[in-house]
């Protein structure tokens, strides 16, 4: 109840653009949140109504408890980190993160307090007399998050912080932002269209396709259990297998590349239903007490601990996620196994999973 | 990739290319600045017939005699004013512009009007809507207790040319600002309204700090304009009266060099007003140069 609660919001923008189908959303207290989904989807235009930058079209927003549809951003007792970082560029570190608290009245000795814990915090207690431009990527998105921590606000919100940094700073800063947030325990909702920075972070996943939550739950659930074959092919690198299908009558699925699978239980479909099978790379099994399916390895990608197989299978190519031994050539065939109990099911005309 | 710069096998056609420019530099410029200068250090009888070397003495005589200084002082009071005026409405007239997006086009193309109408014609409009006998707005005046009369009063007569002079610029200054109100990043604006700044204080402690190269730039541009390019505004409304009181540089010159025939002390003040055109446009090529970035 004290987290932040959409209540069925919209977003039409000038000009016709539905930017955000009406919305109900509960995102729970004290946890991270973060919406996924790909560019254009509506996230950052959800966050921004959450904020006040952005006017809903219809429904209302309540934060810890209070109705702010018509509040303010400054008085939604809420901070927020821009992905260009949007920090004041003619002012210090120390003036950037102080001016919040300097334009709500907080006592000099006390903003100093609080920037310089911050700043502790963050590890940029060294930089509080630079200028933004005298910094590198990596501590302008410290500083940035060091002007929302000094507001000790109800939530924080993140809109695509990372996408700005290279890739090996960007896994830190993913640890670091998820640390502290865990630290602080403060509501915090995070939009990322990377589902890798989606799944390693969230307590709680949302996904977004078009201006709607297409799924939500916990990360581990949302990818294990996909409600379509949308959030499906979404999470998970490389990406699920897809292989349209046609079930048969005695409960095996002939694919329409050519093999035929068995499937663990009858699924509540009509024999000669068209149905897409998803099977994610992890679930392929390699060199398995010799089964009746059968592939060809035609490119090996090393990955270090593990490797990727790209296998002609049947007609079709899928990928496989493999041990590193045995060793294989491209052009080896092998017998492969798929993980019964990992295989989805699809309605092709739908998407929606069959369960 | 494409090199910007073209490089020529023999010199004889980028001579050709450049000589009518450098014909019109020499001819119009670099002649009659070598004459003005030769004029300064000679005093001459009215009729041009004879001419005495004086050496600096014209110069001396500016400074040290008679109503030069005082002459200054107004030109730079003057100059103050206008930019001041300008550059304060602009940023005014940028900054709701720019708050009202879209539909602040239109007031975009409506206020830049001013600035392509030809002094001498602002001038002549100016002087009719305050004339004192007939004019509009002196009218409008009179209602209010007002008794407008340029012609008479030197301190009314100074408040219309800084007037006219300061609507011209206005508009080139809307223009610059605008520009540079639109090339702050909106998340920016956006920030400081979660940090519970509001329009006054976004304005003093974001907006203008983040527009000062633009504001530096235009302050050159001002004050270059001010002094130099108001004669044509000056010679349509107040002729520089009435006695000495909207008598600016220029107008000086003019006043020295054409209707006293005093060459010497005329040639010696346009040297002083290339010299000062000469400083402000060092300056401007340093802000240029330099751009101020953060
Ligand atoms: N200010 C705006 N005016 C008009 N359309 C907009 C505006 N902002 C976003 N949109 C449109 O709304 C849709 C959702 O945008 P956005 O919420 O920014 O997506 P995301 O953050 O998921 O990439 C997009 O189609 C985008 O073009
Ligand atoms: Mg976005």
């Amino acid at each position: 109840m004290a987290g932040i609660e959409l209540g069925s919001v919209s977003k039409v923008y000038q000009g016709g653009v539905t930017a955000l189908k009406p919305t109900t959303l509960t995102i729970p207290e004290g946890g991270l949140t973060v919406l996924v989904g790909p560019s254009g989807c509506g996230k950052s235009t959800l966050l921004r109504i959450i904020a006040g930058l952005e006017e809903p079209t219809s429904g209302t927003v309540t934060i810890a408890g209070r109705d702010v549809t018509q509040i303010e951003p400054a008085d939604r007792d809420i901070a927020m980190v821009f992905q260009n970082y949007a920090l004041y560029p003619h002012m210090s570190v120390y003036d950037n993160m102080a001016y919040g608290l300097k334009n709500r009245g907080t006592a000099r000795s006390d903003i100093a307090l609080r920037v310089n814990e911050a700043a502790k915090m963050l590890g940029i207690e060294a930089l509080l007399q630079r200028k933004p431009r005298a910094l590198s990527g990596g501590q302008r998105q410290r500083v940035a998050m060091g002007r929302a921590i000094v507001r000790r606000p109800k939530a924080f919100l993140f809109d695509e912080p990372l996408s700005n940094l290279d890739a090996k700073l960007r896994g830190e800063m993913r640890v670091e932002i998820r640390t502290l947030q865990q630290r602080l325990g403060v509501t915090s909702v995070y939009v990322t269209h990377d589902q890798l920075e989606a799944m390693t972070m969230a307590d709680h996943l949302v996904v977004m396709r078009d201006g709607v939550i297409v799924q939500q739950g916990p990360p581990g659930h949302v990818y294990d259990e996909p409600d379509n074959v949308f959030v499906a092919g979404f999470l998970g690198a490389p990406p699920i297998n897809l292989l349209p299908g046609t079930l048969a009558e005695d409960g095996t699925l002939h694919l329409d590349c050519g093999p035929h699978v068995t499937l663990p239980v009858h699924p509540p479909l009509q024999t000669g239903s068209k149905v897409t099978l998803g099977i994610r790379a992890e679930a392929i099994g390699i060199a398995a007490p010799a089964g009746s399916l059968t592939a060809t390895v035609e490119l090996i990608e090393e990955l270090g601990p593990s490797r990727l197989l790209h296998l002609r299978f049947g007609t079709a190519k899928i990928i496989a996620m493999a041990p590193r031994e045995p060793a294989l050539r491209p052009g080896e065939t092998l017998a492969i196994q798929l993980d019964t109990a990992a295989l989805k099911l699809f309605d092709p005309e739908t998407g929606r999973a069959c369960r | 990739m494409i090199a910007k710069r073209v490089t020529f096998k023999r010199t004889g056609l980028p001579l050709a290319l450049l000589a009518p420019q450098l014909a019109v530099t020499g001819i119009f410029f670099l002649w009659p600045t070598f004459v003005a200068l030769k004029q300064s250090l000679y005093r001459s009888d009215a009729f041009g017939l004879r001419q005495v070397f004086t050496g600096l003495e014209n110069y001396r005589a500016l400074l040290f005699h008679g109503n030069y200084l005082a002459t200054l002082e107004r030109s730079g009071f003057f100059a103050g004013c206008v930019t001041v005026l300008s550059l304060a409405v602009g940023l005014v007239l940028a900054v709701m512009a720019d708050s009202l997006g879209r539909s602040g086009r239109i007031w975009q193309a409506l206020l830049v009007w001013p600035y392509a109408l030809a002094p001498a014609v602002a001038g002549v409009l100016w002087a009719y809507m305050f004339d004192p006998a007939i004019g509009p707005i002196t009218h409008a005046l009179a209602h209010i207790g007002i008794d407008w009369n340029h012609v008479l009063n030197s301190g009314e007569a100074m408040t219309l040319i800084v007037m006219a002079a300061a609507m011209k610029q206005v508009a080139y200054n809307f223009l610059f600002y605008l520009a540079a109100l639109q090339a702050i990043p909106k998340s920016l604006m956006e920030a400081a309204a979660l940090d519970a700044a509001g329009p006054v204080r976004r304005l003093f402690s974001l907006i203008i700090p983040l527009i000062a190269p633009t504001t530096l730039f235009l302050l050159v541009v001002d004050l270059t304009y001010a002094f130099f390019d108001t004669f044509g505004l000056i010679d349509s409304t107040t002729y520089g009266g009435p006695g000495n009181s909207t008598t600016i540089m220029v107008y000086q010159v003019y006043k020295d060099g054409f209707i006293d025939q005093r060459f010497g002390p005329a040639a010696a003040q346009s040297m002083i007003l290339l010299l000062l055109v000469g400083a402000l446009t060092m300056v401007q090529f340093t802000l240029v140069e330099r751009r101020i970035d953060y």
